[in-house]
């Protein structure tokens, strides 16, 4: 039995591993400037530096999990901070679609909001929201002291 | 009877003499309100200035006189009341002014072309000049606050993005063509650098959206001067490295940000015994000649040296013997394989003093002993002579060819800078502007900025070719420079009466502007604009002469 799940181990790590490199391919960020409303990632690696990393640089499976935890909270919009920012988007009668880049670091911090593109809002508004997005936080989020990961995301209010 | 005419002949006299001198006048210009706050842009087509006050603001083009527009700050916006410093971005022909209210202050940004109003915020806190960077390639601005540091729109105020990893104030800044800006941050204050616990940081992020492409830490204190206020800092990209000048030396990889070697000083010392003053100067910048570097390393105060490093590497060629008792050594200066130090000096000294009614501050410059010339071996550091002519006094001084050109402040003197031996000493009491406060370089002349006026002295031989006495006055500086255009200085008193000198023939035209006006000679060296602030009596105004 152990020898099958060897095999079978042996087997599936390079499918898996394949896998995973043709997901990470797809999860490169395009370009800083572009308006594709996708969700997409990016964790630098240069640990040596703990800096951005270049933006075509593929994903590790640690990041992954951690930018789709972030993916998973901001879905739900259940933690209290993420219910405090669908309430301030009420509130300001802030409607559309949001893209967003957010540079997330240690235990769930953001510390940069990039807003990619949106609707045709009035600015106070358009950077109202900037300043909510700059004060968001993530539950369950553990990295490296001074590592970061990137992720594109569409706010929908 | 005789006597009446003879007063008339001389104030004739005068007056011819007067005019002959004078400077031409372009147009004068009233303006329907006192100011404090004024600026000058250059000398292109559209270029313009202004003159505020704390309530109102007049813009007018530079080449023709005309207002372009005169508002009072709450016409602009109802959310302006007082304005404390108003910021001219010249690229992006934007004012930024601010009215400043204890932790609510409101920053707006003004199309200086139109007087209208593009945007007004109360978001940014203890925002000043240094906290905002222009970035032309994408019409924006970087403004820093002790928290965060946002890209904004120009014309819009769009904020861009933020980000939180950059905290304090610029220090220095570089903008790349590739899209990203290198900068280091400082502190306020250098008492808030030392208790803030402030993270020294230098960064290269990315412009378009505010990636963090590397974060390094520096070492040292940004100071800033006393009065003036400029930053003691200077930042550049060459080859691939980042250079940081401040005490010394620091060199980063500009890919990643490693840093790859470093000569530095703890803190540049005290020479001075001026009541609340600080003395700049005192150590010189480090030079570079191709792939060397010649840096003074402070260990303390009496053990000073001089080194060399390769710049690539950072290997240490070779370190001087100690400079002994040196209090300054303000300048360093190559020539083939010689180098040559100042020891002792000129050196600029701010102060700020309290009075019985509250303080007094001011610019000056002082002698710092002991004094002498030394040149050292450029190739094994070994030191090759010493000169201590200048005993009593040292000025400056500047290479030209072969030789090392000094001023004593009394006399001028020409060595040779294989041997240090004496081609000449001239005594400059013939040249009559005063005791000599600097020598500059120019073409086969030397020209001497006294007291009282400017000389010149043939290179050669240091004989005597012009002079043109003046009044006791200090040389006008546009960004740190005296010298406009090709051939221009300007000399002015402390009654605001100004000289404009053309080096080429020492002569000089004046303006004799009211007391406390302000003046800007363009680049070019062409045009004097004064700007002379009224009172209820008298009008203000704003003069365009022609300084040829």
């Amino acid at each position: 039995m152990r020898k099958l799940f060897s095999f079978q181990l042996l087997f599936i790590f390079p499918i898996v591993l394949v896998a995973t490199q043709a997901f990470a391919q797809e999860g490169k960020v395009s370009g800083a400037d572009s308006k594709e409303a996708t969700n997409e990632i990016n964790r630098p690696r240069n640990k040596a530096n703990a800096v951005v990393g270049s933006p075509n640089e593929p994903s590790d499976p640690a990041t992954q999990a951690i930018v789709e935890e972030i993916k998973a909270q901001l879905a739900t919009m259940a933690s209290k901070p993420l219910m405090e920012l669908i309430e301030f988007c009420k509130k300001k009668e802030i409607v559309g679609d949001f893209v967003v880049d957010l540079t997330v670091e240690g235990k769930g911090k953001i510390v940069t909001v990039f807003m990619v593109s949106t609707p045709e809002i009035e600015m106070p508004k358009k950077n109202a929201l900037k300043d909510k997005l700059t004060q968001l936080s993530f539950d369950n989020i553990k990295m490296p002291k001074k590592e970061r990961v990137k992720l594109r995301y569409t706010f929908k209010f | 009877m005789k006597k009446p005419i003879l007063i008339f002949m001389m104030t004739l006299a005068v007056f011819i003499a007067r005019s002959q001198d004078d400077m031409t006048e372009i147009y004068k210009k009233e303006i329907d309100h006192s100011f404090d706050y004024t600026a000058n842009g250059n000398e292109e087509k559209d270029a313009y200035s202004y003159a505020s006050s704390a309530k109102e603001v007049t813009v007018f083009n530079n080449l023709t006189g005309e207002i372009l527009w005169n508002k009072k700050y709450s016409e602009i916006s109802k959310e302006l009341g007082k304005v404390d410093e108003v910021i001219p971005m010249w690229d992006a022909k934007v004012i930024f002014v601010f009215d400043r209210k204890m932790g609510k202050d409101k920053m707006a940004c003004i199309d200086a072309t139109t007087g209208t109003l593009l945007w007004v915020s109360n978001k940014y806190q203890d925002v000043g000049e240094e906290s905002v960077i222009y970035i032309a390639s994408l019409g924006a601005f970087a403004v820093t606050t002790k928290e965060s540091l946002t890209m904004i729109k120009a014309r819009s105020g769009e904020e861009l993005w933020q980000t939180n990893k950059f905290k304090g104030i610029v220090g220095a800044y570089e903008v790349q063509n590739d899209g990203s800006i290198v900068m280091i941050n400082m502190k306020a204050t250098l008492l808030g650098s030392l208790f803030s616990g402030l993270k020294n940081q230098i960064i290269r992020i990315n412009t378009k959206n505010g990636d963090i492409i590397w974060d390094q830490t520096y070492r040292g204190i940004v100071e800033k001067k006393l009065v003036t206020r400029e930053r003691l800092v200077d930042l550049k990209m060459e080859d691939n490295k980042v250079f940081l000048y401040m005490n010394g030396i620091q060199v980063f990889d500009y890919a990643n940000g490693k840093p790859l070697w470093a000569a530095v000083y703890d803190q540049t010392p005290n020479v001075v015994k001026e009541n609340g003053g600080v003395a700049y100067g005192v150590v010189a910048k480090p030079v570079v000649v191709g792939e060397y570097i010649y840096v003074l390393d402070l260990v303390n105060k009496r053990n000073q040296y001089l080194k060399k490093y390769a710049i690539k590497t950072g290997k240490m060629i070779w370190q001087s013997a100690e400079i002994k008792d040196a209090k300054a050594i303000p300048g360093i200066y190559v020539e083939g394989d010689k180098v040559i130090l100042q020891v002792g000096g000129t050196v600029e000294v701010q102060y700020i003093r309290k009075i019985k009614d509250g303080t007094v501050s001011g610019v000056k410059t002082e002698n710092v002993k002991p004094l002498n010339v030394q040149c050292f071996n450029a190739i094994t550091g070994e030191q090759l002579w010493e000169s201590e002519k200048m005993k009593k006094g040292l000025t400056n001084l500047f290479l030209s060819g072969n030789n090392v050109i000094v001023c004593s402040g009394k006399a001028l003197y020409s060595m040779d800078i294989a041997t240090g031996k004496e081609n000449y000493e001239k005594p400059l009491k013939e040249d009559n502007v005063g005791e000599a406060d600097q020598i500059i370089d120019f073409k086969d002349q030397v020209i001497i900025i006294g007291e009282k006026g400017v000389s010149s002295r043939k290179k050669l031989d240091g004989s005597l070719t012009a002079s043109s006495k003046f009044k006791k006055s200090t040389p006008l500086a546009r960004n740190g420079n005296i010298l406009y255009g090709d051939n221009t200085l300007v000399l002015y008193t402390e009654g605001s009466d100004y000289a404009v000198y053309d080096l080429n023939t020492v002569k000089y035209k004046r303006f004799d502007a009211r007391k406390d006006a302000r003046a800007y000679l363009s680049e070019d060296g062409l045009n004097l604009y004064v700007f002379e602030s009224g009172t209820m009596i008298r009008k203000s105004k704003v003069t365009k002469l022609s300084a040829k």
